[in-house]
């Protein structure tokens, strides 16, 4: 069982299908319902969060933009990940716990 | 002397290496600015050298716990006061209005019918505005951290509850510019006839495309990346209304008033008033970064210098060079080749720089 420790963003567990997203402009990978996993975010992304079911950032805190719009939208979020982008890979499930900050790799 | 780049992991912005004409201009007026506006509202004097670039990457003194050994420090807890008092006041009612009074009159003109001269002048004057309101964006940011720190830490000792993290619901829910623009970006998506859905995509980005990726004016803007949005459009055709999840989030605050209600441990108007505070900021705090508007006119003004100046090559040449570079390629004083060699080393010294993960801590 792997689990990978961050700092809770936001609240909520959910299990879904991660998607590694490091440039914007490979956005159009991303599908509605998946589990965004990226370096960092910024107001430039926050269009994604909409359709995301969770959040897994490398950097940021709890006053980070990713851990603020994923609270509004009511979304799991854990930041502070480190190398999120290379321990996660596309497609493979995993469980995103905001409110302790971990991710399992199901 | 030692440098951190400490505060960073926190925050999602430049983590990436600065470009030469952002470092030799707007970045400097904007650190500094902000610089003075903290040291004079907060009454604590910064030292002369307190930030500097090194290897393209902007990092901080490692010596910043030093800004609260100086007297000055005993009038914080009265300064900080006063400041929650009127900062918010002041962001709404003068910086704000302020600015888009500036950012109208910037984008009525006609940069076609500029000569290379005034169009740098401009570029200027637009960074000057943008450095002002990024300090007084980055002060008023710093108050809402303070107010919500000053809430974290007093709700365990006013409210009886299991969970001390709960007292982030009664911070949601309220208006926010960047969800207000993802959520009439969402409407676009859901017109059915293309030729609509794209003569809506151009009005919104008439009317938000200026939102900035980071603080680096070498980023495009959202509205120069016409792909990219096509992308949100599709994506958005296969996601619910938005209005649902933000209603949810709006019924999670309004139920943790209550809670907060019967639950108190005992009323206290400090608390109240620490309550009201964070709730009052954390609305402003998520807006702020959906109003920078000037990198948007800088990039136009820069591509008609560029044009006008018949600068060499590339179209994003132009943010390898230095302010002074600029001001003297505006001035013919500069060869095309002597410039394009210039440009090509700094390109690849960026390139470089861009696969490197920065030092947390360095000695420089």
């Amino acid at each position: 069982m792997i689990i990978i420790k961050g700092i809770p963003g936001s609240v909520g567990v959910i299990t879904g299908v991660a998607r590694v997203i490091i440039d914007q402009h490979h956005l159009q990978a991303f599908k509605s319902g998946e589990i965004l996993v990226t370096k960092q975010t910024s107001p430039a992304w926050t269009p994604i969060f909409m359709a995301a079911k969770a959040i897994v950032t490398e950097i940021g805190g709890q006053l980070s933009h990713a851990a603020i719009v994923a609270r509004e939208y009511g979304i799991p979020a854990v930041v502070g990940v480190p190398n999120a982008t290379k321990l996660l890979k596309s497609g493979i499930k995993i469980e995103v716990n905001g409110t302790k900050g971990t991710i399992q790799v199901l | 002397m030692r440098w951190t780049r400490k505060f960073f992991n926190q925050f999602e912005w430049l983590h990436k290496p600065i470009s030469p004409l952002e470092e030799s201009f707007l970045l400097p007026l904007q650190i500094n600015k902000s610089g003075s506006l903290i040291s004079e509202r907060l009454g604590l004097k910064l030292p002369d050298k307190y930030w500097s670039i090194i290897d393209g990457y902007l990092y901080f003194s490692d010596e910043y716990w030093k800004l609260f050994l100086q007297l000055g420090t005993l009038q914080l807890p009265k300064r900080i006061k006063t400041e929650i008092d009127i900062s918010s006041k002041r962001w709404i009612t003068k910086v704000l209005p302020e600015y888009q009074k500036e950012i109208n009159k910037l984008n009525k003109l006609s940069l076609n019918e500029l000569s290379v001269k005034k169009l740098l002048e401009l570029f200027k004057k637009t960074g000057e505005l943008e450095s002002w309101f990024f300090s007084e964006s980055l002060y008023v940011g710093v108050v809402c951290g303070i107010t919500e720190l000053l809430f974290k830490y007093s709700y365990p000792l006013f409210v009886k509850d299991s969970d001390n993290n709960n007292y982030r619901e009664l911070l949601l829910g309220y208006p926010d510019k960047g969800i207000d623009m993802d959520t009439q970006l969402w409407e676009v998506a859901q017109i059915s006839d293309e030729q609509k859905k794209q003569l809506q995509l151009g009005k919104w980005i008439e009317k938000y495309g200026y939102r900035i990726q980071d603080k680096d004016l070498i980023y495009p803007t959202l509205g120069e990346e016409t792909e990219l949005l096509n992308s949100y459009l599709k994506l958005y055709r296969e996601t619910l209304n938005p209005k649902l999840k933000l209603m949810l989030t709006n019924e999670k605050r309004i139920n943790r008033e209550k809670f907060v209600k019967q639950n108190a441990r005992f009323r206290i108007r400090l608390f109240e008033w620490i309550l009201n505070q964070a709730q009052n900021y954390s609305q402003i705090r998520n807006s702020r970064p959906f109003y920078y508007q000037g990198n948007s006119i800088m990039r136009k003004i820069l591509f008609s210098i560029k044009l006008k100046a018949n600068f060499p090559q590339d179209k994003n040449d132009i943010f390898y060079i230095t302010m002074k570079e600029l001001e003297e390629v505006v001035s013919n004083k500069f060869s095309k080749e002597s410039l394009q060699k210039i440009i090509n080393e700094r390109k690849q010294t960026y390139y470089k720089q861009l696969l490197i993960e920065p030092q947390f801590s360095i000695e420089a």
